[in-house]
């Protein structure tokens, strides 16, 4: 959560708090407010952890279709994007799918370099099982390298500091050596990746199609069979899929137009790491 | 006013509406308590409002402004094309930017690599969504050809061959190996403009999307001419291919849906959706 959220939630539960103490000297009526208080904290931490379930519960509930720009519509559902086009429909709706795995958790180094081998073969056989139009997107910006090796260096200090200790003890843990050991050399391989010329990168990943109908519903049920069959496809990388909705649903689709900068890709999105 | 502003300056109102009224709520004697319910109601939706500026600061103006159930965020177009058609251009807070695509022609198969050429194969590509400084957008694309021109080439040939086959079925003199062969030439386009028309016809492209902005368009183009020269002069020497500038009508393949979807290839779609729906259900 950045700086920015933190302090509107601050402010915005500091006025529900108020309204709380305030209140509560009313008796019965006091005892409503509170709960009306409880509800307002609920639905702003809601907003702030789970908007993709309020905001299309609030547009269904008031029947609210959005225009993002000429020709385009997000229905009530907020689960597409339709556009309008010689009598035809054209539903685009987006999956998340984290595949690129750039900074990598605490594995193996031999385990990364097989996952890289594999995958064009993968990538291949996804794409051989697809027979309707779809893009797979990679929004991805570098990060500064000096500041990042910095980072790792310090890392790896500590941890040799940590085994040096370890073996410098009078009864040193073999199990505990080979971990600290394994992490250092996750920790020297990206600094050697580095060293060769590639960048750390902050990215975020998602898969777009595009179905087509007579009519608005087939054409949303059609793009439905499609992300599902994607997600199933695309299974083979071993990805947490779901369906993108609501705003960042609509941030997405602005990507077509617009890439993001650096500023609203750390506001608008935990960025996959 | 730059975005971030207007979300602010959005967000310090209701939120000060909403301390007014959180503050007036302890104000009215206990005999008045239905008062200082409806005040507490205004400042706790005043509350939500301000936190909800947080993501959607963009619909509130837009909200006030409908008068149906319909919410303009823009009357205007998507986007429009720079006049020397090397970019798109979209008006954003009084600012102007530009997006270039960058074909990226990768023609290898991982059928035809060992591992080692796999593993570097990864590594380059990992290393392509690295090359820019400014964010990077890199996209493999499925999309259905456009086989308009090649359908309406096979139909003029048909019609043109089934024109002959008439004439000389009237001619007394002509042979029959001559009709046979004419008849032979018929079915022939006939079936190409079946079997066309029926395939599914698809190509994968790998481009790579950057975005400047500028105060006006002149700017904004050239920035732009410049940024997507050296990305593309960037992917060239990591990858090791003939990057180049999408330009004109090929940009519209990446960005439109009727364009990526043409229409000759609607009915292929949408049979090959119905024969799922129908194996599904089996």
């Amino acid at each position: 959560m950045d700086e920015k959220t933190i302090i509107h939630i601050a402010l915005s539960v500091l006025v529900v708090l108020l309204v709380i103490v305030n209140g509560v000297k009313y008796g019965v009526v006091g005892l409503i407010i509170v709960v009306f208080g409880f509800v307002s904290l609920g639905l702003i931490l809601l907003i702030a952890f789970a908007d993709f379930l309020i905001f299309p519960a609030f547009t269904k509930l008031l029947n609210i279709v959005i225009v993002p720009s000429k020709g385009y519509i997000i229905p009530k559902s907020q689960d597409a994007i339709i556009k309008y086009s010689n009598g035809i429909y054209y539903a685009t709706g987006y999956l998340t799918a984290n595949i690129y795995n750039y900074i990598f958790a605490q594995e193996q180094v031999q385990e990364e370099d097989m996952a890289l081998a594999a995958a064009p073969d993968k990538w291949e056989k996804a794409i051989m099982n697809i027979h309707f139009p779809f893009k797979f997107n990679i929004v991805a910006v570098a990060e500064e390298v000096q500041h990042y090796r910095e980072e790792l260096e310090a890392k790896r200090g500590l941890l040799e500091f940590q085994y040096s200790k370890e073996t410098q003890g009078s009864n040193p843990n073999p199990m505990g050596l080979e971990t600290i050991q394994r992490q250092i050399n996750v920790i020297q391989a990206r600094i050697d990746r580095i060293g060769e010329g590639e960048r750390p990168v902050n990215s975020i990943m998602y898969i777009e199609s595009t179905a087509v109908g007579v009519s608005q519903k087939e054409a949303m049920d059609r793009l439905t069979n499609q992300l599902n069959e994607l997600s199933t496809v695309f299974n083979i990388f071993d990805l947490s899929i779901a369906r993108i909705m609501g705003r960042e649903m609509y941030l997405v689709h602005n990507f077509n137009y617009r890439v993001p900068s650096i500023g609203e890709l750390s506001s608008e999105f935990d960025q996959q790491k | 006013m730059p975005s971030s502003n207007q979300e602010m300056v959005i967000f310090i109102v209701i939120a000060a509406v909403g301390f007014v009224f959180a503050t007036l709520t302890g104000l009215p004697p206990a005999s008045l308590s239905p008062v200082a319910l409806l005040l507490a109601i205004i400042a706790l939706i005043a509350a939500v409002l301000a936190f909800a500026t947080r993501y959607y600061y963009y619909l509130y103006a837009p909200v006030l402004r409908s008068k149906s159930g319909s919410v303009v965020l823009d009357p205007d177009d998507a986007f429009y094309m720079s006049q020397n058609g090397n970019a798109i251009l979209v008006r954003k807070d009084n600012l102007i930017y530009a997006t270039s695509f960058i074909k990226v022609p990768v023609y290898s198969s991982s059928t035809e690599m060992n591992d080692e050429q796999k593993f570097n194969f990864s590594n380059v590509f990992s290393r392509m969504v690295s090359i820019s400084k400014t964010p990077i957008k890199v996209t493999s694309q499925l999309y259905s050809i456009n086989k308009d021109d090649y359908i309406a080439r096979v139909t003029s040939r048909l019609n043109e061959a089934e024109a002959r086959y008439n004439a000389i079925q009237l001619d007394k003199n002509a042979s029959k190996p001559q009709l046979d062969r004419i008849k032979g030439e018929v079915t022939m386009w006939h079936n190409l403009l079946d079997s066309v028309s029926k395939a599914n016809s698809q190509a994968l492209d790998v481009y790579a999307a950057v975005t400047v902005f500028g105060g006006t368009e002149e700017e904004a183009m050239n920035m732009i001419s410049l940024k997507a020269d050296e990305v593309a002069a960037g992917i060239s020497a990591t990858v090791g291919v003939s990057a180049s500038v999408v330009t004109g009508a090929d940009m519209l393949v990446l960005v439109e849906p009727e364009y990526m979807i043409p229409p000759t290839t609607i009915s292929e779609l949408m049979r090959y959706s119905q024969n799922q729906q129908t194996q599904n259900m089996m």
